[in-house]
């Protein structure tokens, strides 16, 4: 692991973050817990984006990608937010059909 | 069963992830950012960045965030507000004073956008805070966030920067590749309309849409 120059801290939590988002996307069954934990991994890409190499000053590309980044998740999440609300009005369960707890 | 073997192979793809890290010592494209940013118009690289450099990545986004919001509206998943407390003197009070400060400094940080942290991004989401605010306070607002209008607003920022981009294509340069004497006061134009429009969206997206009616 020698030639590591960035803080390793940040990728190394951000990787964290994101796989801790991951597990739980595929083992909650409830589509909010899905939502929640989609976001959760989202953010770790972000820490590990937003990284400033050599405590210079941060890669005005990387803030954009991730100021994009962050713009574009919140959107999503409310429209999926606004899904999960229809779903659970027509089929009165906050989940899909094949769920592992049952 | 399935959840621990899920949650160990996490783990392990974790550690591989880690153990697979490139060294890091790519310079990124800062140093290019600051060699071009004297003609990109403005003084902050992120903004000189976001619109101008990379506009069309920019204005990709903005079209997302329109098609989410029009698609939330489509689904009229929106649930009632509570109703208003009975007696809310603070609010009362508070709520309009605090308009045009917050207002204010949305102003700001569009103006801000053009040299220093800011732009339309950030003023966008103030101005979204400040409509939530309007709207959980039970004010009634004269224009809802689903009215024509409020649509509108929301969908004139992509369309104002599409109608940059085409102009300049029009003009026969690239598109998005603004003339060098109208570059800032076109980012600033687009700022406004962008700022606006990701206010009404956001808070839009936030009260989900519409109500079933």
């Amino acid at each position: 692991m020698t030639g590591v120059e960035v803080p390793l801290i940040y990728v190394v939590t951000g990787i964290f973050i994101f796989m801790r988002g991951l597990y739980a996307l595929f083992a909650r069954p409830h589509l909010l817990h899905k939502l929640v934990a989609g976001n959760l991994a989202a953010s770790g890409v972000f820490l590990v984006i937003a990284w400033s190499p050599q405590g210079g000053p941060p890669d005005p590309v990387a803030q954009a990608l991730v100021l994009t980044g962050i713009v574009v998740s919140v959107a999503i999440t409310a429209y999926a937010a606004a899904l999960l609300v229809r779903l659970e009005q027509t089929s009165g369960k906050p989940y899909l059909e094949h769920d592992p707890d049952k | 069963m399935i959840k621990m073997l899920m949650g160990l192979l996490t783990i392990a793809a974790g550690i591989w992830l880690v153990l697979q890290l490139p060294a890091f010592s790519a310079p990124g494209l800062g140093a290019q950012v600051s060699a071009q940013l004297a003609s990109s118009g403005v003084q902050s690289p992120v903004t000189a960045v976001l619109l101008n450099f990379r506009a069309l990545d920019t204005l990709y986004e903005v079209a997302v965030l329109a098609l989410a919001a029009n698609a939330t509206l489509s689904l009229k998943s929106a649930t009632a507000l509570p109703e208003a407390a009975e007696s809310a003197a603070m609010l009362d009070w508070l709520v309009p004073r605090l308009l045009p400060v917050v207002l204010l400094f949305a102003g700001y940080l569009w103006w801000a956008g053009s040299s220093r942290p800011g732009g339309a991004f950030q003023a966008g989401t103030t101005v979204a805070g400040l409509l939530l605010l309007l709207v959980l306070n039970q004010r009634q607002l004269s224009l809802p966030l689903d009215s024509r209008i409020a649509r509108a607003v929301a969908m004139a920022g992509p369309l104002w920067f599409l109608v940059v981009g085409s102009a300049t294509a029009l003009a026969g340069r690239a598109f998005l590749d603004y003339p060098d004497a109208w570059t800032k006061a076109l980012i600033l134009s687009v700022e406004a309309f962008l700022t606006a429009a990701i206010g009404v969206t956001l808070a839009l997206l936030a009260t989900g849409g519409r109500q079933e009616s």
